[in-house]
């Protein structure tokens, strides 16, 4: 267990560069996503953490110590890829306990740990087997048991949960957030998919072309995202982005979007109200409500999308499309029109030239 | 096969289809098999017929061709020995076949991973030099090869030869093991040196077990090609205590004398290694080593 701090970490492939001076400070035993679009440098950072991927600037420590020129073995670092990356020609038994080996821990220790790994992940009568003979949740799991039995200072992890399906991919995402909260290991959690870097942990890294967007607990970014693209990155269905304008008329305020649309607002605009501006709103901060009603707007309802607990209605506000979210259950149809009002307190608003958060 | 769906015949019917299933499963078995046969027999006659005559005497070689030999004997075996001292030259055969064996899967192992994995300048221009290398007909470097071996004070010694066949066998040694090593996930390597190895340690605990049908074909590729090596022997080696097996078996042949006898005993114990080799080869010719590995 240890702290890893990243100073400015830079990597270039060639004359290409592809991570663009990232900073972090992981804590001991904090778990953190980090997630962002494919290509975005992920698995690079993370395989510069590993060792695996030489560093053009910048500095990688674990603990107090700066491990940039060490190799991935003298890091004490554990790490599951994204194929899992198990030795085929060794049984499950012999998978989870190479390191130690090669660690030149006694057979005894050996054994016990990787037995004690196998009850914790319920592989315990499957040690005798080769990979190729696992299914494909049994492997991850495999995988995943290779990397506790070394009770490494971190465990990094490349998005090991995408090969699975939906359901199993629930499981094994509670699991391994139970199992961290256990051992509580510094982790380094690779993915693309938000639900699974919300739910899964303390902090969580949004990057995009190499460059770290924002750096926050999963509710910060949800609240209060420090860009668009965090906005639009993070929560699904996506939060609703509407360009456009504020217009205040005898101290009634109302955002005038492209299209020409018009909503009405609550006195809480930002102050460079005049410039074009993006108007952030999540689907759930939308609601119906009946006709009349002070500070609603009507708009006409594309499609409606129930989904069981929630129905969500696409509605087009001047060009933009936005998508409501309403967990009540009513009647409208498509092509109808219907009555909607924003939650003021949960608005958001960019600059539209740069993205930025206004407020 | 269809009239099986066909023809769903009840038993009490007497009809010929329920046994024309069966003759055509016949005649597809008896045809499998006496094609098997005649392509055995072509390939097993030969080294039949080989050691038939090393067990004959003389005057049965030369007379009537009988397939049976009327009268076993050692004596072409105890000439080609004893009298001709053909130990030195399998002797030789094996220790340059060996070396050049060794030799050839080491370097190649480690040019072919260097290949594979590193990159660096030119590497695409120097993987087509050495297959380049590799198609230039033996016959057009002979006489170069010798004298450059002359020139290094290496003609007529074994090193000399080990150094000559490595020049062949390395190129296709490391283009084949190229191919090997590209079926091995990097991943597993970059796991491997997670866990604890060095990048030497996870070439060899990792990438050459994995690639074990390679190693094996390589090794006898370039055995084979060492050991039935005719032509530059006889270019590059000229004292008797040199010769190697195929070498000492065309120097048996004196002017117009062909001596049957011990000729097919020299190859049939020549044959001897290439057997074991192969034997021992075909346990590590194993498909799908990598199966499992990644992915689910
Ligand atoms: N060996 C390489 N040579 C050149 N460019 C590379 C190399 N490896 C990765 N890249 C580039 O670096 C960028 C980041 O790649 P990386 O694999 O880190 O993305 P990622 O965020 O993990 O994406 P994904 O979610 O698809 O796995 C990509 O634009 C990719 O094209
Ligand atoms: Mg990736």
């Amino acid at each position: 267990m240890a702290k890893l701090n990243l100073n400015n970490v830079r990597k270039s492939y060639g004359k290409v560069p592809v991570i663009h001076g990232v900073s972090i400070d992981i804590e001991d035993g904090e778990f953190v996503t980090l997630v962002g679009p494919s290509g975005c440098g992920k698995s690079t950072l993370l395989r510069m953490i590993a060792g695996l991927e030489p560093i053009t600037g910048g500095e990688i420590s674990i603990g107090d110590r700066i491990v940039n020129d060490l190799a991935p073995r003298d890091r004490d670092i554990a790490m599951v890829f994204q194929s899992y990356a198990l030795y085929p020609h060794k049984n499950v038994a012999d998978n989870m306990g190479y390191a130690l080996k090669l660690a030149k821990r006694p057979q005894q220790e050996i054994e016990r740990r990787v037995n004690e790994a196998a009850e914790v992940l319920d592989l315990t009568p499957l040690l005798g087997r080769k990979p190729a003979q696992l299914s494909g949740g049994q492997r991850q799991r495999v995988a995943m048991g290779r990397a506790i039995v070394r009770d490494p200072k971190v465990f990094l992890f490349d998005e090991p949960l995408s090969n699975l399906d939906a359901k199993l991919r629930v499981a094994m995402r509670a699991e391994i957030k139970e199992l961290q909260h256990r051992l509580k290991t510094t982790t380094v959690y690779v993915t693309h998919d938000q639900i699974e870097a919300m739910t899964m942990a303390d902090r969580i890294v949004v990057m995009r072309a190499g460059i770290v967007e924002q750096v926050g607990r999963p509710l910060e970014l949800y609240d209060s995202p420090s860009n668009v693209f965090v906005a639009s990155f993070m929560g699904s269905p996506a939060m609703n982005l509407i360009t456009g304008s504020v217009a205040e008329e005898a101290g009634k305020f109302e955002f005038v979007s492209e299209g020409g649309a018009r909503l009405p607002l609550d006195g809480s605009v930002p102050a460079k109200r005049r410039d074009k501006l993006v108007l952030g709103v999540r689907p759930e901060h939308i609601s119906l409500v009946d006709a009349g009603t002070v500070n609603s707007f009507t708009s006409k309802v594309v499609v409606t999308e129930p989904t069981g607990a929630e129905t969500l209605i696409s509605s087009r506000i001047g060009s933009t499309e936005i998508v409501v979210a309403v967990r009540d259950r009513f009647e409208v149809a498509m092509g109808d029109e219907a009555q909607f009002a924003f939650n003021f307190e949960r608005l958001h608003y960019f600059d539209a030239e740069n993205g930025q958060r206004l407020s | 096969m269809s009239a099986s769906q066909a023809d769903p015949v009840p038993e009490t019917k007497k009809s010929g289809s329920v046994l024309d299933e069966r003759s055509k499963f016949m005649l597809g078995r008896v045809l499998t098999y006496g094609i098997l046969v005649l392509a055995v027999v072509l390939i097993v006659f030969p080294m039949y017929w080989m050691i038939s005559i090393s067990l004959k005497l003389p005057r049965e070689i030369y007379r009537t061709p009988s397939l049976w030999p009327q009268v076993f004997t050692l004596e072409n075996y105890r000439i080609l020995i004893a009298d001709k001292g053909f130990l030195r030259p399998i002797l030789n055969s094996l220790l340059v076949s060996t070396v050049v064996t060794v030799i050839s899967v080491l370097i190649s192992s480690f040019a072919a991973y260097s290949m594979v994995r590193f990159r660096y300048r030119f590497k695409g221009v120097i993987g087509r030099i050495i297959l380049f290398a590799y198609l230039t007909p033996t016959s057009l470097l002979f006489i170069p090869l010798s004298i450059l071996m002359a020139r290094l004070q290496l003609g007529n010694s074994l090193h000399g030869l080990i150094l000559v066949y490595l020049t062949f066998s390395l190129p296709l040694s490391t283009w084949l093991l190229q191919g090997y090593f590209r079926g091995v996930p990097r991943e597993l390597e970059e796991q491997g040196m997670i866990d604890g190895l060095s990048r030497l340690g996870a070439l060899l605990r990792i990438v050459l077990p994995l690639s074990a049908p390679g190693i094996a074909a390589v090794s006898i590729f370039t055995f084979t090609g060492a050991w039935n090596e005719l032509l530059l022997a006889l270019v590059l080696v000229t004292s008797e205590t040199e010769r190697t097996a195929p070498l000492a078996l065309n120097y048996l042949i004196t002017s117009d004398v062909l001596p049957w006898g011990p000729l097919m005993a020299g190859a049939v114990i020549s044959s001897v290694p290439l057997m074991v080799l192969y034997f021992i080869a075909q346990h590590f010719m194993v498909q799908g080593l990598t199966a499992g590995s990644v992915k689910g």
